[in-house]
Parts: C-alpha cells; structure tokens; sequence
C-alpha cells in the first residue's frame, strides 16, 4: 500500500502545481536552439556545387545551375541534417521553427534577385577570365621552356595553346548565356 | 472437453500500440493455443540499401523504430565501423552509450506508462509519460529531436556535447530520481499491480532458452543475457556491470525488471558521465566498402538483443543489411507463454514483452 500512498501524495502535488503540458496553441512551444524545424539557406552565398542534392536520402532538394536556383520540398524532408553538415560554404542552416501548414503541398524554390544575378555573373565572368588568363600565361611559360629546351617543340605547345583557349572561351559562354532568376521572389 | 473458440485479438487492440494480431484458441477462459500474424507494417526497409548509399542508410536504419530509434543508428553505424574498419573516438564511444542509456530509459519509462494503462492505473501512466518527457527535452535541447536524433552516424556522433551540458543531463536524471522512485514503488509495491501481474504469463529459465528470449523478457526468467555484459564500446569503462534479473518469469517480474533497468541506466550515465575523456568526437569515412567484406553487430536494446548484419559489394551502396530485431525474437516465447493463461490476461501477457512491432517488420 505504500506505493499507492506515495503516487497519492504526488500526483496531490501535481494538483497544485504547474501544468505538465503546454496548452498549444493559446500558449506558444518554445523551441530549443538546437531544435531542427526547418531547413533554410543563404542563396547569396551558394555556390551551386550540388552536394545538399546528392547527399539527401529522401532526394528532396533540386539544385538548378542553370538558373541558379536551389529547391526544397519541405514535405519530404525528414530534417536529418545532412546537407546543412556537407554544405561546404556552410550557406545552408536548420532554423528552429517547424515547417507552417499549408492546405497544398509545394516545393520551395529559392533564387536570386535580378540585381543579385547580375553581381553573380559578373563574378562568374570574372572568374572564368582570370582561370583562362592564368591557363594561357601557364602555357606560354611551359611553350617558352619547352623551346628552351628543344627547338622542334613549337608545334606540340601550339595545339595544347588552342584547345586550352577553347575551353576558356567555352566557360566564359556557358555562365554569361543563362537566364532567369525570376524565381528570387519567396526568398525575399 | 470443452467446445474450442477461435477469439481474434488484435491488430487494432486497446493495449497494442503497433498492429499485430494473435489467432487464440480457447477453452472456455483458457488459451490453449496462440497463433501470431505480423505484415501489417512491413515496409521493406532494408531493400533501400539498394537505392541509398551506405552513408544515407544511416538515416533509413535509424527510422526503423520510433522508440529504440537510437540504439538503431547506432547498431548500423557500428556495423559500417566494423566493415570499414573504423576506429572511433572515444570520447564519440561514451556520447553513444551515454545517450543509449537515456533511450532505454525513455523507452522503459513508455512501457511502464502503457503497461500501467493496460492494468487501468491511469495516474501511473500519466506520471510515468510526464518524467519520460524530461528525457525527451533533453534529447531535443542536446540533439534538436525528440525521437529521432540523427546524433549517431558511421565514424562517431555528429557533434560534441559540452562537458557543462553532460552535468546539466546528470542533474536533470538525478532530479528525476526522486520522482521516480515513487513511481517504481507503486509498480513494486502496490496491491492492485501485484495482483494484476503476479504470476501471470509464467516462462521457465529453460522456456527462455528454448524459445531464443531476448532481453528483459529472459533476464526475469533468470537468465542473465545482455549484450552490454560483454564490455564492447563505452560499457567496458564501467566499473561494475551485472544485468538486472529476476527469478520469477511472470509478468510482475518482467516489470521489475524494467524498473530496476531504468534505475541502472541513471547509474551508468552518471559514472560514464564523469569518467568521458576529451577529444575528438567524429572521423570522416573515406572510401566505400570492399566488395565481399561482411560485419555482424550487437547491441542490447531496450527491448534485448539487436543484431546488424551488412555486406558491401565495393560501391558505395551495401550488397545486403538485415536487422534482427529483439520483438520478433521473444515472439515465440510470447506465444508459448499465452498458453494456458486467461484470456483477461493476454493483454498483460503481451505488453510485458514490450512488443514493438515496427522494429519486427522493417
Ligand atoms: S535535412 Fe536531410 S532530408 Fe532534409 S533536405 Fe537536408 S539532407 Fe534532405
Ligand atoms: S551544398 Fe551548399 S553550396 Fe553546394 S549547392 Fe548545396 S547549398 Fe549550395
């Protein structure tokens, strides 16, 4: 019987004291910081590598390069973590708060503003030159040892010069040829 | 001879959480046979080894169970460590045991509450569910979920819980102690559970052995099973571990069992708790697993024995994994135990298995 005194005894105090339970929603819940609600991400600093998307078990993340957008489906992700772990720019974060209800499901697409796309493409453009310029002054220094050295070498340095600015040229097209970025709106 | 009944029970049944159903065949009140049914949630998780690499299985293992979700990810990841050959770190080792530990006692405190439910003590189940609830706050404040955790993955745990928080979580389970203790003395102590649960379901230490019983279930049968005796990981820093066990086999026993084994885990907590060295808590895998290597793990979860089973072929996704799950091992006896006991116990009898039987269909 001492038992059953004892749960008496407590669950009396239990009467007098705060309740257990929150009531929700009148009372807000609130969230530790560690708390994994929802996935977000800084689409500024992405840089579109693609990593989040291979990683994901549930395969519910889309990373479009083309046009620079990243996509969540928010009602497949089981908030493992993963991407926000393997993101090497650490661009993406778990933010506390749950995912709100909605009466349809969607997909959240993440892009950048029009002004954003510009600064990007500048920066990609930039970029491309500087890795051609720096392939072309790796050739000439190569070609000009190479000549150095031996005297029927030109011709070999001189494809390896082609085909390098080729692939230079290519990159610069594929970055300042797409389009879009309309899709920055929900981001805002 | 009395006329034979069939009497379906389940798979939607008051005391069942999970879908299972049992064919009893009965005499008059007395169950002479029973004849169990599972499939109802099968979902052929361990076919996803096909379709998910070794790394994102983590997750799929780890979401086997709703309860044991833990101990799951944790078996898995050291199979994968085994396979791969991983050493890992140890302080990661005593994070591991340390939040099993808390696993087995938020999943005890569960069955308690729903076993208390069963037997019609609502207000035991309502302050059992309460203290478990500080259990799960510790989880989300520690790891950001409350059941499944994603705190375990192959090569450690994915980040280090500060010793200032470790002490925070002594505290908190040194605090809940005292509540506790009124708890299990109502489960020990009082009338109307002992009458309830007092020899009823009676299993023999040789029943227990024959039918392959599994943790709690064998060890209040007396036979002292428990994979964490073997000293693998963080248990061989205890100083001093001896599986809780009972005599008496009845369901009153597989209770104490229980009550006592939640008692242990605050102990082993602690002491791990004040022994963890520092260092590192995670090494990066590299590489994926040989083609042809085999690894075999167990753990003692909450309900016993767990056994990892996983095979690579050399790419990153994993040739075979089966999971055997201590539910579907003390089925059997379950079964075994029902016969010859009342019909008005078969509730009883079943819960104090603990059955989980998402655990038994993957
Ligand atoms: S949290 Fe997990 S499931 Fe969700 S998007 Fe990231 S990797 Fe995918
Ligand atoms: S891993 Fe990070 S940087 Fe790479 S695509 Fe995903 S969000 Fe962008």
């Amino acid at each position: 019987m001492s038992g059953l005194f004892k749960l008496g005894k407590m669950t009396l105090q239990s009467l007098f004291s705060k309740p257990a339970t929150v009531a929700y929603p009148a009372e807000p819940r609130e969230y530790y910081p560690m708390t994994r609600g929802q996935v977000s991400i800084d689409i500024a600093a992405c840089i579109q590598c693609g990593t989040c998307e291979r990683g994901c078990p549930t395969g519910c993340l889309a990373v479009d390069k083309a046009n620079y957008t990243w996509s969540i489906n928010r009602y497949q992700c089981v908030q493992c973590q993963h991407c926000v772990r393997s993101c090497p720019v650490h661009c993406l974060t778990m933010r506390h708060n749950y995912t709100e209800s909605a009466t349809e499901k969607h997909v959240d697409v993440y892009g950048l503003t029009p002004a954003q796309r510009a600064v990007k493409d500048a920066e990609a453009r930039a970029r491309a030159e500087k890795q051609a310029k720096a392939r072309e002054a790796a050739l000439a220094k190569k070609r000009a040892k190479a000549q150095a050295e031996k005297g029927g070498a030109e011709k070999a340095a001189g494809t390896g010069a082609a085909s390098a600015a080729k692939g230079g040229a290519g990159t610069t097209a594929g970055s300042g040829d797409a389009s879009g970025g309309d899709e920055g709106a929900r981001n805002a | 001879m009395a006329k034979k009944t069939l009497v379906p029970f389940g798979p939607q049944h008051p005391v069942l959480p999970e879908p299972v159903h049992l064919d009893l065949v009965l005499e008059d009140e007395t169950v002479v046979q029973a004849v169990p049914q599972v499939g109802y949630v099968h979902r052929g998780l361990e076919n996803l080894v096909d379709k998910r690499d070794f790394q994102q299985f983590t997750y799929i293992a780890e979401r086997i169970c709703g309860i044991c979700s833990f101990g799951h990810s944790m078996g898995y990841s050291q199979a994968v460590e085994n396979l791969m050959g991983i050493e890992v770190p140890e302080r990661a080792e005593y994070l591991r045991v340390i939040f099993h530990e808390m696993s087995r006692m938020h999943s005890h405190l569960l069955w308690l509450g729903l076993a208390a439910d069963a037997f019609g003590f609502e207000s035991l189940f309502m302050h059992s569910w309460r203290l478990r609830e500080r259990l799960l706050d510790i989880f989300e404040r520690t790891t950001g979920g409350r059941v499944i955790l994603n705190f375990c993955i192959p090569g450690g745990v994915v980040h280090d819980i500060e010793n200032t928080e470790l002490e925070a979580i002594v505290s908190t389970l040194r605090g809940m102690r005292e509540d506790y203790d009124q708890i299990a003395a109502t489960f020990l102590d009082d009338a109307s559970v002992r009458s309830r649960l007092s020899g009823v379901g009676y299993l023999s230490k040789a029943d227990a052995r024959t039918y392959g019983c599994v943790g709690p279930m064998a060890r209040a049968s007396g036979w002292d099973v428990d994979v964490r005796n073997n000293g693998l990981g963080a248990y061989s820093a205890l100083a001093d571990f001896k599986p809780v066990t009972s005599q008496d086999g009845d369901c009153y026993a597989r209770c104490q069992v229980r009550v006592e084994e939640v008692r242990q885990s605050i102990d082993i907590i602690t002491e791990l708790a004040s022994k963890i060295p520092d260092g590192e808590t995670l090494v990066k895998i590299k590489g994926n697993p040989a083609e042809g290597a085999e690894s075999l793990t167990r753990i003692e979860q909450p309900r016993g024995e767990a056994i990892y089973y996983i095979k690579g072929n050399g790419t990153k996704f994993l040739e075979r994994c089966r999971v055997r799950t201590p539910t579907s091992t003390n089925i059997p006896g379950m079964c075994a135990t029902l016969g010859g006991s009342d019909l008005a116990d078969v509730p009883n009898i079943v819960l104090t298995i603990d059955p989980c039987i998402s655990c038994s269909e993957r």
